[in-house]
């Protein structure tokens, strides 16, 4: 029969092995979860007759491996703080997440990149045209366009801006940026609640 | 033509995920409850059968989208246990989520009615 001893023991090594999946986590917010299932497991066994068998392995086993229940901690946890959040690192770092499981987050990914790569582009444009002008702007080279500093020996590529880059780029480039951001915490957001949508 | 089963289990796992964060939000509509109480009522009022390990992580995500928070109360237990409690946001939340549901339940009944009543599709065997 399990002692008091051991059932503890079982206990910390769970907690213990929890806390090391949890990885690089504020240390609050990790001591939050631990309190959370070690007081879930109290729980448990108080509810459980006097010297039950087995009813710490059991509870154990229904909460699911240190690992997998870290990694649903984590999953949840990275689509919550990106949908509030508007930091470019914690939008990429949860759309690269979900990028990994499947084609939305794959397309989710690329807008994030496109809407991003756009917005600095034309902001550093508008930020370097006074400096480079001839190299700097909007350039038409049939049938592609590109945007940002073209070689002085290339002679085929046609500027369509002029300096009407600088008054643009300054309020295109914040617009992609800003728009990106809120379309991608809606995409995560619409993840996230997942409500009826599952089907 | 292969007869690939379209797989209830999964689809049925994947129906009850879908529901989860609006079945936490609404068990928790009348009164503060825990992590236990939450599962227990999930299965008394519905039958819903939630894994322990599912269970808290979402209640954390909705801790910190301010759907809910959480307050540890002493019950006499012996050890303290963490309520969580419906916010603002998170009562609008479940209401909103509750009336896409009953929206999006009064289609499906619709469309489901023919499977329901008109017995067999006339391709079955007798």
């Amino acid at each position: 029969m399990a002692t008091q001893t051991d059932t503890r023991a079982q206990i910390e090594r769970y907690l213990l092995r929890l806390r090391t999946a949890l990885g690089r986590m504020p240390d609050a917010e990790k001591a939050e979860i631990l309190s959370d299932i070690r007081n879930h497991i109290e729980e448990r066994l108080s509810d459980a007759a006097e010297g039950q068998a087995g009813i710490v392995a059991e509870t154990i086993a229904a909460l699911g491996t240190p690992e997998s229940l870290a990694e649903s901690f984590q999953r949840e946890r990275l689509m919550a703080r990106a949908s509030v959040s508007a930091a470019p690192t914690a939008l990429l770092n949860a759309t690269f997440q979900w990028a990994l499981t499947g084609l939305r987050g794959f397309l989710a990914f690329l807008v994030l990149l496109f809407g991003y790569s756009l917005g600095l582009g034309f902001l550093i444009c508008a930020l370097l045209k006074p400096f480079l002008w001839s190299h700097i702007g909007l350039w038409l080279d049939p049938p592609a366009f590109s945007l940002g500093y073209i070689s002085p020996d290339w002679h085929g590529a046609r500027e369509l801006l002029g300096w009407w880059i600088i008054p643009i780029g300054y309020s295109v480039g914040p617009l992609f940026l800003i728009w990106t951001t809120r379309l991608v915490q809606w995409l995560l957001r619409r993840r996230t609640a997942r409500s009826l949508v599952a089907l | 033509m292969a007869n690939k089963s379209p797989g209830p289990d999964n689809w049925d796992a994947q129906l009850r995920k879908g529901c989860l964060e609006l079945a936490i939000l609404a068990s928790l509509w009348a009164e503060p409850l825990y992590g236990l109480a939450i599962l227990r009522a999930l299965v008394s009022r519905g039958g819903m059968e939630v894994a322990e390990g599912t269970l808290y992580p979402i209640l954390n995500r909705l801790r910190i989208d301010g759907l809910v928070t959480s307050e540890w109360r002493d019950a006499g237990t012996g050890h303290p246990r963490k309520y969580y409690t419906l916010t603002v946001p998170g009562r609008a939340k479940a209401r909103e989520m509750a009336a896409a549901w009953s929206a999006f339940s009064a289609q499906m009944d619709e469309i489901v009615s023919a499977v329901r009543t008109k017995g067999k599709h006339h391709g079955d065997a007798n």
